[in-house]
């Protein structure tokens, strides 16, 4: 989960890291009042997800208050990568001498934490390893010991374009262990400053990316964030934040859901047919999407409800899928999965029967459910036990198939319901 | 009339109806229980009633797998007695804030 650049100083500053003085404004008003209080000339900067922010026009300066209400408007009225600026920080415009880059983040072939510095902050740090990797440092963190100030002053000094001056170097030092602190008590995946700036008063963290560990948000209710899977660079859907419950205090398997086009448009602007989807393993889910595809399907949500789930977890996320507005069709598609897929079938059983009661459980969409692994005869069995298989839409496949089958039958089964209903209103 | 009531682990409560119960020739709930739900935590009571077998804070802690085994399989062959309320709050303010129906609200054409 990714956390707005306000929220990950707050960390900074709970930690010792320098950060500038700032103030949160949703409005023009909001902005003015701040810069009275921190004093002009001032930074606004637009609190989006999304990167490139900078190259998006999303940060402005003002020198007075003519500019900083132009500056305001502009923001305020402004989309980036389709997120709507609605809040803006602001912050006194610092005297910059020297831009760095500074990092925490997790290497999974050393399965270990890394420290990150480059002497070449406040640009794209992935353009820097393209162009110049030997600029970038790194050091690998013992989780044991944690990173060491004078690993930090070693790792430092030694990718420093010139030695920095003793006194610069050991606030460099403290920062970087501070914000390994960070890192580790909030598990964190990603702790970022691009960039840590040297400015005549000290050095200071002009800018912050935190990213914390999907699975470990619940463990941080202080935060008073919701437990949500990684939604990228957007806030999570109100549907999102309602699955993320589903695992939050019960890791009895998984029931990972993510929405791909929350609003419908990108199915609308490719001309497909957006599709509800549930699989059983991530694998899975990429060979079915690849199927489904090339058929004029397109998921508009990906979930992954496997790790031997609880037939309530399979309940509330499959009503949270078919929840969703504008799918005209959903897929369950398990890997050959060693979980007991008839809990998995009644799960999803429980749901349809709530949510069609007048036809006992038969959807008003077309349906295909592939269950292949453990009791895939019994989760079979349960769907004709419940007269849902009978619907002229619904098409249940088992172990013999694979997801190409899951896919045709699925285009066969909406071909059906299409020519039958017309469709939905 | 009593009923069993009881707490899950996820979130949520199991409540059996023993006025329905009493009607039931299966007692199938009870059956499922031990065979496909892995918790085994419904017998029959000296009255022939579904009850727990199992300390009901044990039942909260996760003894009651979840599978729905036994409100299914009450719903086709015994008295449709049990009720599975499972917490949603933020899936019911998700439901509110949606300005389109859900799909399973929605209805079919004209030759549907």
């Amino acid at each position: 989960m990714r956390l707005y650049e306000y929220q990950g100083k707050e960390l900074f500053a709970k930690a010792g890291v320098p950060v500038p003085a700032s103030r949160l404004a949703h409005n023009i008003q909001e902005v003015l009042e701040a810069a009275q209080s921190i004093g002009y000339p001032i930074v606004l900067k637009s609190q989006v997800l999304s990167g490139k922010r900078g190259k998006a026009g999303g940060i402005q300066f003002a020198e007075n208050e003519t500019e900083a209400r132009q500056a305001a408007d502009t923001l305020f009225k402004m989309e980036i990568g389709g997120q709507p600026v609605e809040i803006v920080l602001v912050e006194p415009k610092l005297e910059i001498e020297q831009e760095l880059y500074m990092a925490i983040s997790a290497d999974p072939s050393l399965r270990k934490p890394i420290a990150i510095f480059c002497s070449d902050g406040g640009v794209d740090i992935e353009e820097t390893a393209e162009t110049n990797p030997e600029k970038i440092g790194t050091i690998p963190i013992n989780i044991l010991k944690g990173l060491r100030f004078y690993e930090a002053l070693d790792l430092i000094q030694s990718n420093a374009e010139e030695r920095f001056p003793a006194t610069t170097a050991r606030s460099l030092a403290s920062a970087f262990v501070q914000l390994y602190q960070t890192y580790r008590q909030f598990d964190g995946s990603l702790v970022e400053v691009n960039p840590m700036v040297v400015t005549p008063s000290g050095v200071m963290a002009a800018d912050a990316r935190v990213d914390l560990d999907d699975d470990a948000v619940s463990r941080h209710p202080e935060l008073g964030l919701d437990s949500v899977e990684d939604t990228g660079a957007r806030p999570p859907t109100s549907l999102e934040i309602a699955a993320g419950k589903i695992d939050e205090h019960d890791h009895r398997g998984t029931a990972h859901f993510v929405q791909i086009d929350p609003d419908g448009s990108y199915v609308k602007e490719m001309d497909m047919i957006p599709i509800g989807f549930d699989c059983v393993g991530t694998g899975t889910s990429l060979t079915t999407m690849d199927e489904l595809i090339p058929l004029g399907y397109y998921p508009v949500n990906f979930c992954d409800s496997s790790g031997n789930p609880t037939g309530s977890k399979l309940y509330r996320v499959t009503k949270i899928i078919l929840s969703q507005p504008h799918i005209q069709g959903y897929l369950f598609v398990s890997c050959i999965s060693s979980q007991q897929l008839d809990h998995t079938a009644r799960g999803i059983i429980a749901a349809l029967k709530e949510l069609y009661p007048e036809t006992d459980g038969k959807p008003n969409i077309p349906m295909v459910f592939a269950f292949r692994g453990s009791w895939d005869d019994v989760a079979i069995d349960l769907f004709r036990q419940h007269g849902i298989s009978d619907s002229p839409w619904v098409r249940m496949l088992g172990r013999d198939t694979i997801e190409k089958d899951a896919a045709l039958a699925f285009d066969e089964a909406y071909k059906v319901w299409k020519e039958t209903t017309g469709g939905l209103q | 009339m009593s009923e069993v009531k009881f707490n899950v682990f996820s979130g949520g409560t199991v409540t059996i109806d023993h006025s329905r119960c009493v009607k039931c020739e299966t007692k199938v709930c009870v059956d499922v229980c031990q065979t496909v739900g892995n918790g085994f935590i419904l017998g029959l009571n000296e009255d022939g009633l579904p009850h727990l077998i199992v300390d009901e804070a044990q039942v909260a802690r996760g003894a009651c797998v979840e599978d729905m085994g036994c409100l299914l399989a009450c719903q086709i062959k015994g008295e449709n007695a049990i009720l599975f309320n499972l917490d949603m709050d933020e899936f019911e303010a998700a439901l509110k804030e949606m300005d389109e129906k859900p799909v399973y609200a929605r209805s079919l054409r004209e030759n549907g």
